[in-house]
């Protein structure tokens, strides 16, 4: 019977230490860690050693977090800046001191409690050169003391360091003797048969290495490729290879005739450096390509709606991307990014434009106009000869006058690229023909980003506000004055970077 | 000879259920338990995976604490995330409930990031706040992670307080973060804050 009584015991003790114990719980935690990671590792004098700061915040919300990482001065020297602090940390460090003097480094941080990272999170990483060597058996320490460790949460203003953990110290051991093979010098080229003894060598200063390589505006465009040499401590040569795709001048619709053909409307666009193939679209609707070369493109919008002006844009083959408008009378278009570089959600009234026939007789006109939003000139009565160059002028109210050649062709001349510089708005009557600081400062003076801006001359855009997005449009042309109005007949007079809507665009690889 | 075997097999069972015999079985088997519950517990507990998004550009708003007593200064840090492009400027428009917090000129303490800030006005009647920091002159871009600005309010009254920044994706007449290469608004997500006036 007492055995019995004993199994039964036993049993009920085994069945409910089997229940509770050894279930996996996440258990609530009032401790953090900090961690230095590598904690250990052998370099040698003048070697750079990175160590990470981590913190682990244990599910504790912590709002905020200070500690202080002391190092072995006579052996380590922390670079500057000496800390690069990590962003979605959840914390943002407000103070952080550096002292080569005393051999510390100081970290205050408030936490963002709605951002509260999990596991082990890198604060940062703190940056050294070893200076001299250690002693046989000895190290070069960096610590984290104790003490200065303050950690608190709403819950917890003074949460403990994890007793268990550690990795408070790292532990690093500097060697006078090359321990271990660097990179010392490196050389770069288009071409491998390039490394010869006459390309010189470039020293190898840090890990990695960032090189601009500047492609040669004459090389043609097309599959490249990028030879590297890199030479070790030991002399020993290694090459290697990349292989990048050199892109060609921007593609741009310069001329655009319609046709219908039953409900479908057909574009017959030309333009320059379109490539061997590619896509087209008129807002939304995807056209159908029935033509495509360098020079034009064929394509189809079926059902298109009738009586309207068409935006539309062209990817070649290598995607990028050249943006025009098909009307059906005979037209000029500017692009719909003719303000601000952005699509216009108006149409802009009382431009003043200047037409000059480019060519033997040719004459001069000025009308004033209206740019609708998609970038077409309305109300232009001057009519163009199909093949003849003119040269246009055109100043919008606040804008400087922007004057650009241009080609004729038959249905819609488009001027790719053409941007009107905005901003003019000092002396408050009309401008003066620059925008310089007096603008700067009358759009600080008008500026207003939570209220209605009602109709200040800062409001660019018209969104009704004058604000940073104002600013990063005068800020594209501050400094630039009126182009000189053009003059008909003969070459043209050196317009200011004027886009040119001819084949002839000048060449500009890209990466 | 087969009453003989369950005869002995029955007697050699019994013998077995014998105190020290269970007594021993029990015990290991808590032994063998306790092993399991140590390594169990000792393990580090699995968390679950942080998400891996690309960063999206943002404003976003934080204080040292969620809970302040009337008439405390309550800081509220600004920060801005571009990721890795470039910016011209940020406009924040920040509305707060003016029954529990007010601001009062002088408030705002401007960030490092942008070297001008055009404009830093409080509205303390309808609770609104706007700050822009640009490029300025200098064209001094701004890329990353980075402190715009603190705004120190003060405990009013009791309540919760909601600091909600002005933002619709694409809109231009809110809160903006524009790039500097193309001039539009890049501002993809805010991170709004509540408080609490005890």
């Amino acid at each position: 019977m007492i055995n019995k009584i004993w199994f039964v015991i036993l049993m009920c003790f085994a069945i409910i230490f089997f229940l509770v114990v050894p279930q996996k719980t996440v258990l609530a935690v009032d401790s953090v860690s900090l961690l230095l990671v590598p904690s250990s590792r052998t370099i040698r004098v003048n070697d750079m050693l990175d160590v990470d700061i981590k913190f682990n915040a244990s599910r504790n919300s912590v709002l905020g977090l200070s500690f202080e990482v002391n190092f072995d001065k006579t052996k380590l020297n922390l670079l500057e800046p000496a800390f690069n602090s990590r962003s979605n940390t959840g914390f943002t460090a407000f103070r952080l001191v550096p002292s080569n003097t005393n051999g510390f480094f100081q970290y205050f941080a408030i936490g963002d409690p709605a951002n509260v990272a999990a596991g082990d999170v890198t604060l940062g990483t703190l940056h050294f050169k070893a200076i001299a060597p250690t002693d046989a058996g000895a190290t070069a320490d960096v610590t984290f003391p104790v003490d200065k460790i303050i950690a608190g949460s709403a819950d917890n203003p003074l949460l403990q360091i994890d007793p268990n953990q550690n990795n408070l110290k790292g532990a690093f051991t500097i060697t006078s003797i090359p321990g271990q093979v660097s990179t010392d010098q490196f050389r770069w080229a288009f071409d491998r048969s390039a490394f010869t003894d006459a390309l010189p060598w470039q020293d190898y200063t840090e890990e990695s290495k960032i090189q601009n390589i500047i492609f040669p505006a004459d090389m043609p465009a097309g599959q490249k490729q990028i030879w590297v040499e890199f030479q070790d401590s030991t002399g020993k040569i290694s090459r290697h290879n990349a292989p990048i795709k050199l892109l060609g001048s921007e593609p741009a619709i310069t001329g655009c005739s319609l046709n219908f053909e039953g409900s479908n409307v057909i574009f017959d666009i030309r333009g320059t450096n379109l490539g061997s193939r590619g896509t087209g679209k008129s807002n939304e609707t995807n056209l159908q390509v029935r033509e495509w070369s360098n020079t034009s493109a064929k394509l189809t919008f079926p059902n298109a709606p009738v009586g309207q002006s068409f935006p539309i844009s062209l990817t070649n083959g290598d995607g990028q991307i050249a943006d025009g408008l098909c009307a059906g009378s005979s037209s000029v278009s500017l692009g719909a990014k003719v303000f601000c570089r952005a699509p216009a959600q108006h149409d802009t009234d009382a431009v003043e434009m200047i037409l000059a026939g480019g060519f033997e007789g040719g004459k001069k006109v000025k009308e004033t106009v209206r740019i609708d939003r998609n970038g077409a000139i309305q109300n232009l009565t001057q009519k163009l000869e199909e093949g003849k160059k003119y040269k246009i002028s055109l100043k919008a109210p606040k804008s400087l006058r922007k004057v650009a050649e241009f080609t004729a062709s038959s249905g819609t001349t488009n001027i790719p690229n053409f941007t009107l510089p905005v901003g003019d708005i000092f002396p408050v009557d009309g401008g003066d023909g620059k925008i310089n600081n007096f603008d700067k400062s009358e759009l600080n003076r008008q500026w207003i980003s939570g209220q209605s801006s009602a109709g200040r001359s800062g409001d660019f855009n018209l969104d009704g506000r004058v604000n940073s997005i104002d600013w990063a449009c005068m800020r594209q042309d501050f400094g630039k004055n009126d182009d000189e109005e053009p003059a008909p007949g003969g070459p043209a007079a050196s317009p200011s970077s004027s886009p040119v809507a001819t084949s002839s665009a000048s060449p500009s690889p890209g990466t | 000879m087969d009453n003989q075997n369950k005869t002995g097999l029955k007697f050699s069972f019994k013998n077995l259920l014998t105190p020290k015999i269970i007594f021993i079985i029990l015990g290991v088997i808590i032994v063998l338990e306790v092993i399991y519950a140590i390594v169990t517990l000792r393990s580090p507990v699995s968390l679950p995976p942080e998400s891996i998004l690309p960063r999206e550009v943002a404003l976003m708003l934080s204080s040292s604490k969620s809970q302040y007593k009337i008439g405390e200064v309550v800081p509220v840090l600004v920060q801005v995330d571009t990721g890795s492009r470039e910016t011209d400027g940020v406009d924040l428009v920040l509305n707060f409930d003016p029954k529990v917090l007010e601001a009062s000129q002088g408030a705002i303490v401007k960030g490092a990031i942008y070297p001008e800030y055009p404009q830093m006005k409080i509205d303390a009647k309808i609770g609104q706040i706007q700050i822009s920091g640009i490029s300025g002159l200098q064209g001094r871009l701004f890329q990353g992670q980075g402190n715009f600005a603190t705004i120190n309010f003060k405990a009013k009254a009791r309540g919760d307080a909601n600091l909600i920044i002005g933002f619709s994706p694409g809109k231009t007449d809110d809160s903006n973060v524009v790039e500097a290469l193309s001039g539009n608004d890049i501002l993809e997500n805010v991170s709004n804050l509540t408080l609490t006036v005890q």
